[in-house]
């Protein structure tokens, strides 16, 4: 790298300085986003294998797959690593091994967000684990998370195909995701809560027997029917070379709004879980859930924030239930790349809260006016 | 009384997220994009990097907080249940757009 070039970029923008890495890939999507270099020191010291994980140390390889002259540096502890974004190239037919990890989710939850701002669309095949319990899993940024993009008016050819599932341990899996460019994305405004008029939900199974899927389904209907009689769980048995590696099975469930809101929530099956014992609890989580009210479910409240942030000079406004620390965390994290604040209002009576606020005008100059 | 404990709670809400003060600002350097930097001696700016909501983040970095895998309330009481029977079609809506309302309304 030569350093005349280097500090001129610098001049243009100060970079940012953070110390460990929570919040590791907020940071970087959003560094990228706004052209600000990126900093991270005393990446775990003191643990017993220091430095930056396998995980993060990937999903810097995949920032540096859909990106053009993006420049990454890691010392050779690990403990402190540099990014000085480039340009969102995104591209076609693009491979990418997630190990196993972190799941998809992890990745792709990002990806949703950078995606859209690419000089040409995106369309990528990611591999590893496409269902655990620590990242949302790819069913739910499919029944989830697309509709947010859609909402915000990224549309034309947005897909997200499972081709193989892959659970924990082992993986396996692998995914396709499409994802169109846009100059602008559109400012929401979703204050509505509106009532949930049907509820949907997936289980799949893998390398299981198929009647697992059925014990889940009518413990879980069971419960749901309580409150609503549309209820309609699919089953889905993956076998042969589609089930991935490991055996296992799980249920996403999302709730519609008449105001064409989702609310989801997911779960993976322990070991030695009975699917009955799932399904009952899933029906409850959804539950959960629903109490916390807001026209965006937890999952989405990140998507929403950066797309909020992102969108034209007008107003977007959304009521959400309760923020999650991860999402108090991005709003911050928001202000130290865009200098940018939303306004936060209590609602009593629905005990929800009202987030609006502009977006920061974010054009995308690759894509053409039409 | 109520609606001034609210009002009150906003600018909580607001300062609890955002922070009386700045501390992330205070990060900003103005650098020379020089990797050597990397090695440089940061003590100067230990005082500012105070954040205690750090190390609870470090542990996991995923939007599925645990929250969402913990079932808080027992939904096996029918007094739970109610608590959300409203947010679905089939419980009260508002007097103006309640079924059996606008049905009568039809009727008429």
């Amino acid at each position: 790298m030569s350093s005349a070039k280097g500090s001129a970029v610098a001049s243009k923008s100060k970079t940012l300085t953070f110390e460990g890495t929570s919040s590791f890939r907020q940071r970087i999507v959003f560094s990228v986003l706004s052209g600000r270099p990126v900093r991270f020191v005393k990446i775990r010291p003191d643990a017993d294998s220091p430095g930056l994980t396998d995980y993060e140390v990937t999903f810097l390889r995949l920032i540096d797959t859909i990106t053009n002259g993006t420049h990454i540096s890691i010392n050779e502890t690990g403990t402190a690593a540099y990014l000085r974004p480039g340009t969102i190239t995104n591209g076609r037919k693009l491979q990418f091994d997630c190990g196993s990890s972190r799941a998809i989710g992890y990745y792709l939850e990002f990806l949703l967000c950078l995606a859209p701002f690419g000089k040409a669309p995106l369309h990528i095949f990611l591999s590893g684990i496409t269902n655990d319990n620590q990242d949302p899993s790819v069913d739910i940024i499919r029944t989830v998370g697309l509709p947010v993009l859609k909402r915000f008016g990224v549309e034309d050819g947005l897909e997200l195909k499972v081709i193989r599932r892959g659970l924990r341990p082992n993986g396996g899996g692998e995914i396709m995701f499409q994802c169109p460019h846009v100059r602008q994305i559109k400012p929401v405004r979703c204050v509505e809560l509106g009532k949930i008029k049907r509820i949907r939900g997936l289980v799949y199974t893998t390398r299981v027997a198929p009647s697992t899927g059925h014990r889940v389904v009518d413990a879980c209907r069971g419960v749901l029917n309580k409150f609503i009689p549309d209820v309609y769980l699919y089953t889905d048995h993956y076998s042969g070379a589609e089930a991935g590696k490991s055996p296992g099975y799980g249920i996403s469930l999302v709730a519609e709004t008449s105001d064409k809101c989702n609310l989801s929530m997911e779960l993976a099956a322990d070991k030695g879980q009975l699917p009955e014992d799932l399904g009952t609890q899933a029906a409850h989580l959804l539950f959960e859930e629903i109490a916390r009210g807001g026209c965006f479910d937890t999952f989405s409240q990140t998507i929403v924030f950066t797309l909020m942030a992102l969108g034209p000079e007008d107003v977007s406004k959304v009521r959400v239930g309760k923020l999650s620390p991860f999402s108090i965390q991005l709003l911050r994290d928001l202000r130290s790349f865009f200098q940018l604040t939303f306004k936060l209002k209590p609602e009593a009576a629905t005990k929800t809260l009202l987030v609006s606020g502009m977006g920061v005008g974010y054009t995308n100059i690759h894509k053409k006016l039409q | 009384a109520a609606r001034s404990f609210y009002e009150r709670q906003a600018v909580n809400i607001q300062r609890m997220v955002y922070g009386a003060e700045d501390h992330e600002r205070a990060n900003d350097s103005a650098d020379s994009g020089d990797e050597d930097d990397l090695f440089k001696v940061w003590s100067c700016w230990a005082p500012m990097r105070l954040d205690i909501k750090r190390p609870a983040l470090e542990i996991s970095d995923s939007s599925r907080p645990d929250v969402l895998l913990t079932v808080a309330h027992d939904w096996s009481q029918p007094e739970v249940l109610a608590s959300i029977r409203d947010r679905f079609v089939t419980g009260k809506w508002d007097a103006s757009s309640d079924a059996a309302t606008l049905l009568r309304h039809h009727e008429a």
